[in-house]
């Protein structure tokens, strides 16, 4: 069989896969949500938020009333900001907004003539959809995920991310090619520490995330670095990424060594992404661990520059 | 050898002894001794500082002092700004719109938009629990010690191997 036909019988094992996922979601229907409603006869004193249930005001809000990625809809009065990132804000005849309203990623749908909003309306960010939306790569049962349309572009979204980790991690090995071989090196002699220490680090940056989010979301001009720093945060994963793929690629294609670290990075990824269309958390997980234990071989060998070899260890254990 | 002469080696003997020594050397990997490089006295003497060592002082304390005022003064403005982003998010929104124009300016209409979605993120901070921090917080210093434990310990491993 040769390469151009495997490329096509691969694309169309995917292009399935995907299909039949966005086939299954729909199968499923919209999820049972819960709401938190606020009748016409409440008044809550403190603000009401969530992250991705509905909320329906109908009576009195004396706070602020935010959502992640669910629906607004006010009925009521709300003393203070309606926020919703990436949901509808439906604004009916009775909505009375003392605050301002915003909406990044989603939109505001006006079911009065007048809106009774004392504030500013925000309605709409470039790219803030997508942004905001990266809530719902992991959480493919919400109801914005419930057309085909979501689907495709999230598993399209995917294998693009794939793409360009594949590029950059190739990069990375041509650009640092002694570098990444001891780090390679590392991983091949200290397997297990290299595994540990990258989970270990893994565990410490998504908990200190989250203090450091808070820090920045408060000093408000850290807001607008917050997305590009945790992207920026996954660097450290493609290079680790890119000794296991060395590591890997070697084992599989021992002669051909200039083919052997993408190969071997393809490898990695592509159960990964087709694990993505169905479970994609733990292909987010799998991801993870896949790529911390090359991060953990990085950090052993100080990104490449200190060079631990097997016969170090005997010398040391005699 | 030594023959007359108080014992003493003849200069071709002194030389002829130096090889066999620096080639038993050599046969144990001890690097050759080279002749330094031309003029190595006065190539560091004129990279060294032409004034006096007080004045030299003198400049490193104010660099000193010009980087600790540099980052006290990045440290004050990071509280002032998260005092007012505090105080937008949690009294009144507007303000800090207020003070660049307005939220009717460009500006000010930019940082009405940032404080109102630093809302939900806070909202979604303030809801965890205060167990949960303080359990997080140890955790974060018991895994922080391993990390260190663990990245500190592969050093002695390679000054092993390159004393041996």
């Amino acid at each position: 069989m040769n390469l151009l036909l495997r490329a096509k019988l691969l694309f169309a094992l995917i292009a399935t896969l995907m299909l039949l996922q966005v086939e299954t979601s729909y199968a499923q229907g919209e999820p049972v949500e819960q709401v938190i409603y606020v009748g016409p006869e409440e008044t809550i004193e403190s603000n009401v938020s969530t992250i991705d249930q509905p909320i329906i005001i109908d009576g009195i809000v004396k706070g602020d009333v935010t959502s992640w990625s669910a629906d607004i809809t006010i009925n009521g009065y709300v003393e203070g900001d309606v926020v919703s990132y990436n949901g509808v804000i439906t604004l009916k005849q009775a909505a009375q907004i003392d605050g301002n309203v915003l909406t990044v990623g989603g939109s505001i749908v006006y079911e009065t003539a007048v809106p009774q909003v004392a504030g500013q309306i925000i309605e709409g960010a470039p790219g803030g959809s997508a942004v905001f939306g990266l809530v719902d790569i992991i959480r493919p049962s919400s109801a914005n995920n419930a057309n085909p349309g979501d689907a495709i572009l999230r598993n399209a979204f995917t294998l693009a991310g794939a793409l360009l980790l594949l590029a950059l991690s190739t990069l990375m090995s041509l650009l640092w090619p002694h570098r990444s071989a001891i780090t390679a090196q590392t991983l091949r002699t200290l397997p297990m520490r290299s595994l540990l220490l990258g989970i270990i680090t893994t565990a410490l940056l998504a908990l200190l995330i989250v203090p450091i989010s808070g820090l920045l979301t408060i000093s408000l001009v850290g807001l607008p670095i917050l997305i590009p720093l945790l992207l920026l945060l996954h660097i450290p994963y493609a290079y680790g990424l890119t000794a296991l793929g060395q590591v890997i690629g070697q084992r599989m294609l021992p002669k051909q060594t200039e083919f052997a670290t993408p190969a071997g990075i393809a490898l990695i990824l592509f159960p990964i992404v087709i694990l993505s269309f169905f479970l994609p958390i733990i292909a987010l997980l799998l991801f993870y661990l896949s790529a911390s234990s090359g991060l953990g071989a990085a950090l052993l060998s100080r990104l490449g520059t200190l060079p631990i070899r097997p016969q170090t260890q005997n010398l040391l254990k005699t | 050898m030594g023959r007359g002469n108080n014992n003493e080696l003849s200069e071709a003997e002194e030389r002829a002894a130096h090889e066999t020594f620096q080639a038993l050397l050599e046969r144990y990997g001890e690097p050759k001794t080279l002749n330094p490089p031309v003029n190595l006295a006065a190539r560091i003497t004129s990279q060294l500082p032409n004034a006096r060592p007080a004045e030299i002082l003198r400049r490193e304390r104010r660099r000193l002092l010009g980087r600790s005022l540099l980052l006290w003064a990045i440290g004050l403005t990071w509280l002032v700004l998260s005092a007012l982003g505090l105080w937008g998010i949690m009294v009144d929104s507007s303000l800090p719109a207020l003070l660049v124009g307005g939220p009717q300016t460009a500006l000010g209409h930019v940082v009405l938009a940032i404080t109102l979605a630093a809302k939900p993120l806070f909202a979604l901070f303030s809801s965890i629990n205060l167990l949960v921090w303080v359990v997080g917080l140890v955790t974060v210093i018991a895994l922080g010690w391993a990390w260190w434990k663990m990245l500190t310990q592969v050093q002695p491993m390679v000054l092993s191997r390159n004393q041996l």
